[in-house]
């Protein structure tokens, strides 16, 4: 059955019990149509009206339209009624009414004055669409509007935050290649002259007739200045690479890594009849190559800066967080190794704790223990890759030692 | 007479070497003194009877930073005469200010060829050696 059968079916239903076309057609409307007087008293009441409202026709007709009215907006009433005795329409206005249950619905009312046939205003029809399902409709999508800000805004201010950290760490990494541009190239001035002035001499030595042993004492110098500027150029590189995030990251034996350290010095450790004693070893997760550098680093220290028999000890414990350096108090929920690495060598003064740290700082002269200075800030850099800090306690001539804490 | 006497304050065993060179052969009558950090020379000056003509002075040196060895030095009151010139790579605005401020005479940035040691040195042996030697150019 289609709906115009259906609606012929109803219009016929009507009629049999003695409406007309139109009456018809204002009761089978969904929308409440209701007429009223000038003092706004009821005087029909259609099917829709008394679906919206839940009152019936008897209910209603010859009652104040008032009564539909809540009360904060029966000032309302009194403008409608003014416009309409000017003879003016209300089109689409959205208000609230009241139900017979109390309910609050919204509504979008159109007014229009009901003429006698002089033209005088006798009353008014009105029309009440109730919007309610519309009003939700757009309710839901203000909510959704305001949610979609909210999050576009907390979204703003997290990249906003996360741009303003990433700078800093870029105006940081910045700072740290001029610096390191700066010194590399100062540092690599120093060979660069001695092979460029005792070539010179060697020159004027040869078209002099100087003593061969001379000469050959120039070759020397030129030669060891290049291999000094070769090795610098070696541990920059080497430094620079550290820079980057390892990808292979594992849980490393710190016994093997040892182990093989110790393998790399046996010659000079025999040499030196150095004596290193150690204690067991945690395994730590990390990159296996870059901790095989801090302990090389480290240990070929403690063997180079030592002028008697050398004794190493390799001590590991747990960090206790009241002995944590600064840098790694912040770091909650991380529960820290510490490895303490002691010696007997020359030792250095305490007050260049920090300084020894940074990169090319020597606290000797190149002549006395030869080496770019390099060494040190490869070990911060690494155990700094892996989460972890280092730092240095020392006095001259009774030895140092370094601490190095790691992520367990 | 006493042969003049210099002292460079230099860790490095090359640029001492070469400074003598230089010195020597610009005046071969000239001596010449090293002494390889701040500490040392200080023990050295410190004893009245060691009185150099000139002190040529490093920068970057262990144990004792150039600009303090510097200040040690004017402290001494028979030397108070004794020119002071820093020699160094350093070409720092920063150094070179401070070292004048702190009483160096004059300060020669450590030339990278053999021609330039040689004028800069030569130039400042006229300018404060006490005794005009006979200078080669």
């Amino acid at each position: 059955m289609n709906k115009d059968t259906t609606f012929l079916t109803d219009i016929e239903a009507l009629k049999a019990i003695g409406h007309t076309w139109l009456e018809a057609i204002i009761h089978s409307s969904d929308d409440a149509i209701i007429s009223k007087d000038l003092n706004g008293i009821i005087s029909s009441w259609n099917e829709g009206a008394h679906r919206i409202f839940g009152y019936t026709q008897e209910e209603m007709i010859g009652q104040p339209i008032l009564r539909l009215i809540p009360k904060d907006r029966w000032n309302e009433e009194t403008v409608i009624l003014d416009r309409l005795k000017k003879g003016q329409r209300v089109d689409h206005f959205e208000t609230k009414r009241l139900t017979k249950d109390g309910t609050l619905l919204d509504i979008s009312l159109s007014i229009s004055p009901i003429r006698d046939r002089k033209g005088c205003v006798i009353g008014a029809s009105k029309i009440a669409r109730d919007i309610t399902p519309q009003k939700e409709a757009e309710r839901i999508v203000a909510e959704g509007r305001e949610r979609f800000r909210k999050e576009l805004e907390t979204t703003v201010q997290e990249r906003t935050h996360e741009l303003a950290e990433l700078n800093m760490r870029l105006a940081k990494s910045n700072y740290e290649l001029e610096q390191f541009a700066y010194i590399a190239s100062h540092d690599l001035q120093e060979p660069l002259r001695k092979i460029h002035v005792f070539s010179e001499l060697l020159e004027e030595g040869l078209q002099q007739g100087a003593d061969p042993a001379v000469l050959r004492g120039h070759l020397h110098k030129m030669k060891s200045a290049s291999s000094r500027m070769s090795r610098l150029i070696k541990d920059v590189l080497e430094y620079s690479r550290l820079s980057r995030a390892e990808s292979s990251v594992a849980i490393v034996d710190l016994n093997e890594i040892l182990r093989e350290v110790l393998i790399e010095f046996d010659l000079w450790i025999a040499e030196k009849k150095a004596v290193v004693s150690v204690d067991v070893l945690p395994s730590v997760p990390g990159t296996a190559s870059q901790l095989r550098q801090l302990f090389r680093n480290l240990i070929g220290n403690s063997l180079k800066f030592c002028r008697q028999q050398p004794y190493i000890s390799v001590k590991v414990s747990k960090a206790l967080p009241a002995m944590l350096p600064s840098l790694l108090q912040s770091r909650k929920g991380i529960s820290f190794i510490l490895i303490d690495f002691q010696d007997n060598g020359i030792g250095f003064d305490q007050q260049h704790a920090e300084r020894i740290f940074a990169i090319f700082q020597r606290l000797n002269s190149q002549d006395a223990y030869s080496g770019s200075g390099i060494g040190l800030a490869l070990c911060k850099k690494i155990v700094e890759n892996h989460g972890g800090a280092i730092t240095a306690t020392s006095e001259p001539g009774n030895g140092a030692a370094f601490h190095v804490f790691l992520p367990a | 007479m006493d042969p003049v006497k210099i002292l460079l304050i230099d860790d490095d065993s090359d640029d001492q070497e070469i400074f003598t060179w230089v010195i020597k052969s610009i005046d071969p009558l000239l001596v010449v003194d090293n002494a390889t950090d701040g500490v040392q020379a200080l023990e050295k000056l410190k004893g009245e009877h060691y009185r150099p003509h000139l002190i040529f002075l490093d920068l970057n040196m262990p144990r004792m930073h150039g600009l303090d060895c510097l200040k040690h030095i004017r402290e001494i009151s028979w030397l108070n005469k004794c020119p002071v010139i820093v020699y160094s790579t350093s070409s720092n605005p920063q150094d070179i200010s401070k070292c004048r401020q702190a009483g160096a005479d004059d300060y020669i940035v450590k030339g990278n060829e053999m021609s330039v040691i040689r004028q800069d040195l030569s130039q400042a042996l006229k300018k404060y050696n006490p005794r005009l030697p006979t200078i080669h150019e």
